[in-house]
């Protein structure tokens, strides 16, 4: 990874209830991520929308359907549309996750998860080539969120590292799914941290997660419905002590409150990064 | 063997099916393996979710849990085969939905509507053949009669066997009706398009019918005309094409 874009600023995931509010925000240090596969159209309003905000703020696009751990029978047809899209909005980050969400002809609509296994690596990786030579340049690969441990012959920070060193992809560190995993699998956060190399993180995400209904406060959901848990912040700080300050964005996909409240709990994060920015110089 | 290939195959099955016997091998021993629960879940309500987004008159007739349940099913037994969730069900949820639920006759026609709905929304542009275009190629002494027009690729004339578009706006809209729904089965023809951002619909009389159904094909503003003035010998073009012009319905062919 060169050097990093967007550095020292926060972004939101942009919905559509809010395309308005957006394109009439005045402040330049906000950035936008949007879903890559809900620009999969070929016309109409979501596309003018993001071609009017592309004109005005940064944008990241944020893959959750390449299935990465296991192509598909579409994924060729994957790789085209996001190829165009890259090539036509040039975003300033494109990022996609280190797991899978296809078979053979099937699309499950989810992020699975991976074993931990060479040979799962070895697929991981070749995913990872394809989908970067498709659109000609370096991804991020996010971390999973864990709900139990299957087998595995690597710790989950040596998997995504040897990604990286494979590949030439940097790394989307998602705190929020360390934490989740962190409570549901014991996943140790410091130690995750301390063996992630810095210089290859691109773009850290927070998000807030729910409790499931049947297993209540032993099974977390990575739901992106709710706001981001104080847990969550200061693993947040932690992470960027790491790290540097590498972009921070905001997840919200479910219950999605009014773009004043995302700004913020955002702003939050802005003001996270410019401590750490100050603190650097 | 391929442990690999083995995970894929009994996670795929376990999401399809709500069981796999060969899932546990892959399980460390302390992991809990009714948290499985939550992978199938997901699955299931992301996909339901769609079809909900996708189909919201349907929605709105069925009620939440019922849909939810006929959606389920369905999901069950046609899972996306697309990365995207955008348009799923466009395959055959209408046929299915007709199918399924055999004492609404007139259901699939919402669920029509609903999916050209969207399609027309996420259609691709074009290049619409506007008055300022018209006005410049009349300067030029343009023959207007002999150009070759069609419809904008956003258009689509749907037929349906009951006549449902006023109350599919209604349900589209999320209102309540009010009281049943009684239709008569009669076919109704009804124009979808995107003007200016904005889906619109009309329903269609059979002159509009003719002329729409001529300019779709693509052919010259005369040869509409033509097949307009069989079914109306006082037809004027000049009215109507002005219409068309003021919908942004008409793109040049080239």
């Amino acid at each position: 990874m060169n050097a990093t874009p967007l550095k020292g600023l926060a972004g939101i995931n942009l919905k559509p209830q809010h395309y308005d509010e957006a394109l009439n925000l005045t402040d330049p240090t906000y950035w936008f991520e949007v879903h890559t596969e809900n620009y999969f159209v070929e016309g109409g309003p979501r596309l003018d929308y993001l071609r009017k905000l592309s004109q005005r703020f940064p944008l990241s696009f944020h893959g959750v359907g390449a299935s990465l751990g296991n192509t598909s029978d579409f994924f060729p047809e994957h790789l085209n549309q996001v190829s165009q899209l890259v090539k036509e909005f040039n975003p300033a980050l494109v990022s996609e996750h280190a797991t899978w969400s296809a078979h053979q002809e099937a699309y499950f609509a989810d992020l699975l998860p991976l074993p931990k296994t060479k040979l799962a690596l070895d697929q991981l990786c070749d995913g990872i080539d394809r989908y970067q030579n498709a659109i000609g340049r370096s991804i991020l690969i996010e971390n999973p969120s864990n709900y139990l441990d299957f087998t595995s012959e690597l710790d989950e920070p040596d998997f995504l590292m040897e990604a990286v060193n494979r590949t030439g992809c940097g790394l989307l560190v998602d705190v929020n799914n360390l934490y989740i995993s962190h409570r549901n699998c014991g996943l140790d956060i410091i130690n995750y941290l301390s063996n992630i190399d810095a210089k290859v993180v691109g773009e850290v995400h927070i998000a807030g997660f729910s409790y499931d209904e049947k297993f209540t406060d032993s099974l977390l959901i990575d739901s992106h419905g709710a706001p981001v848990d104080n847990e969550v912040w200061r693993y947040l700080a932690l992470a960027l002590e790491s790290f540097g300050a590498v972009p921070v964005l905001l997840e919200r996909d479910d219950n999605i409150p009014s773009f004043a409240d995302l700004r913020a709990e955002r702003d939050i994060a802005q003001t996270l990064l410019n401590s750490i920015s100050s603190e650097v110089i | 063997m391929n442990p690999l290939a083995d995970y894929f195959n009994g996670f795929s099955n376990y999401l399809k099916l709500g069981s796999d016997d060969t899932l546990a091998d892959f399980l460390e021993t302390e992991s809990d393996a009714r948290f499985m629960s939550i992978y199938r879940n997901g699955f299931f309500k992301s996909c339901q979710s769609a079809l909900k987004a996708n189909f919201p008159s349907v929605l709105n007739l069925l009620g939440d849990e019922y849909f939810s349940q006929i959606a389920r099913v369905y999901v069950q037994n046609y899972p996306p085969k697309k990365s995207t969730l955008i348009g799923y069900g466009e395959d055959n949820f209408t046929e299915f939905l007709s199918e399924t639920i055999t004492d609404l006759p007139y259901l699939k026609n919402f669920a029509l509507l609903d999916l050209y709905w969207l399609k027309s929304l996420n259609s691709k542009e074009s290049t619409v053949w506007d008055s300022e275009s018209v006005t410049q190629m009349a300067s030029e002494n343009v023959d207007l009669s002999q150009v070759p027009v069609s419809l904008v690729a956003s258009s689509y004339i749907v037929t349906t066997d009951y006549p449902v578009l006023s109350t599919w706006a209604l349900l589209k809209q999320g209102d309540g009706l009010t009281k049943h729904i009684k239709l008569a089965q009669e076919e109704e023809s009804i124009l979808i398009w995107r003007c200016s951002g904005e889906v619109r619909v009309r329903v269609l009389d059979k002159l509009d019918l003719v002329l729409l159904q001529s300019l779709a094909t693509g052919t010259k503003l005369e040869t509409a005309t033509l097949n307009a003035l069989e079914i109306d010998k006082n037809f004027d073009i000049s009215e109507y094409f002005s219409e068309l012009l003021q919908n942004r319905l008409l793109t040049l062919q080239v």
